[in-house]
């Protein structure tokens, strides 16, 4: 039998599709290795796979 | 943005650090789990009503999922430019993740997928991966970010392995949301507004449970707000 707390609710569960979906972040490279028009860092949408403005290296 | 709320790790046992580049990543073990499991039940059963619903509506609606963390995207993460509903729902999973944290006496690794732009490819990730994520890098996220503590549970054709990478992060932060030794699930969810710095980069081997090896590109990540607090 599923557990359920001391209010009645059911146990917490996270999705499937959404544990395994893919995560969306920003860079900021170091100071070294930041070009200068990219010192804002760069904002990457992973679930729409948006490449950095610029590939620092 | 959320503070971490993460309770005391009573021993450096207990902190879990990012594995060695050669290292296989396995499953949890069950006695990790199991406890993982009490923590998190011991959390659920102090949230008010209003930071259940909201957590509940968040994490198991994919629809709703993307809703909520669009928005937080468009807003680069500032609450204060959403409509009131999303402010406060939002708020109300906040304070949900740092009811966990607070309940939480274990250090984490999480795992979650992130995907590639579409012009990459087998022969040309390394090399992007290497370019994109020096040593140093600061990685930061805006929105909400599920995972899990072991890889094979990621694995998806959403982010086939040649085309994408894992995020392997090491963090006392967000809410154990998997089950105990009985299913095979050890759900994350990270809150909003983390701030992560890039500790390497290299193609790692896992082993899943029915004892095959599965092998991608990991970023490792180490979370740049976690206190120390350890005893």
């Amino acid at each position: 039998m599923s557990w359920t707390d001391s209010h009645g609710r059911p146990e917490l569960r996270m999705h499937p599709d959404i544990k395994r979906g893919v995560a969306s972040y920003r860079t900021e490279k170091p100071l070294e290795q930041t070009a200068p028009d990219t010192a804002d860092g760069a904002a990457v949408d992973s679930s729409t796979a948006q490449p950095p403005k610029r590939v620092a290296g | 943005m959320p503070r971490a709320t993460t309770a005391k790790v009573p021993h450096p046992a207990m902190e879990r650090t990012l594995p060695e580049p050669d290292a296989i990543r396995t499953p949890l073990s069950s006695r990790q789990r199991k406890a993982r499991s009490v923590n998190k039940r011991a959390a659920q059963e102090r949230l008010p009503a209003t930071q259940y619903a909201a957590t509940e509506a968040l994490i198991s609606r994919p629809e709703r999922w993307s809703e909520l963390n669009d928005a937080l995207s468009d807003a680069a993460g500032d609450v204060q430019d959403l409509d009131d509903r999303q402010r406060r729902d939002i708020q109300r999973v906040d304070r949900a993740v740092q009811a966990f944290e607070r309940a939480n006496d274990r250090g984490h690794v999480v795992y979650s997928n992130v995907r590639m732009p579409a012009v990459i490819n087998r022969s040309n990730l390394d090399g992007f991966v290497r370019n994109n994520f020096p040593t140093g890098t600061v990685v930061y996220f805006d929105r909400f970010t599920a995972g899990a503590h072991t890889m094979h549970e990621i694995e998806t054709d959403a982010a086939p392995e040649d085309r994408s990478v894992v995020f392997e992060m090491q963090t006392r932060r967000g809410a154990y949301l998997g089950y105990s030794d009985s299913v095979d699930d050890t759900s994350h969810l990270l809150p909003r507004g983390m701030r992560l710095q890039v500790a390497g980069a290299h193609r790692a081997t896992y082993r899943r449970p029915n004892g095959t090896l599965g092998s991608r590109h990991i970023v490792q990540l180490v979370d740049l707000d976690e206190p120390s607090t350890t005893n």
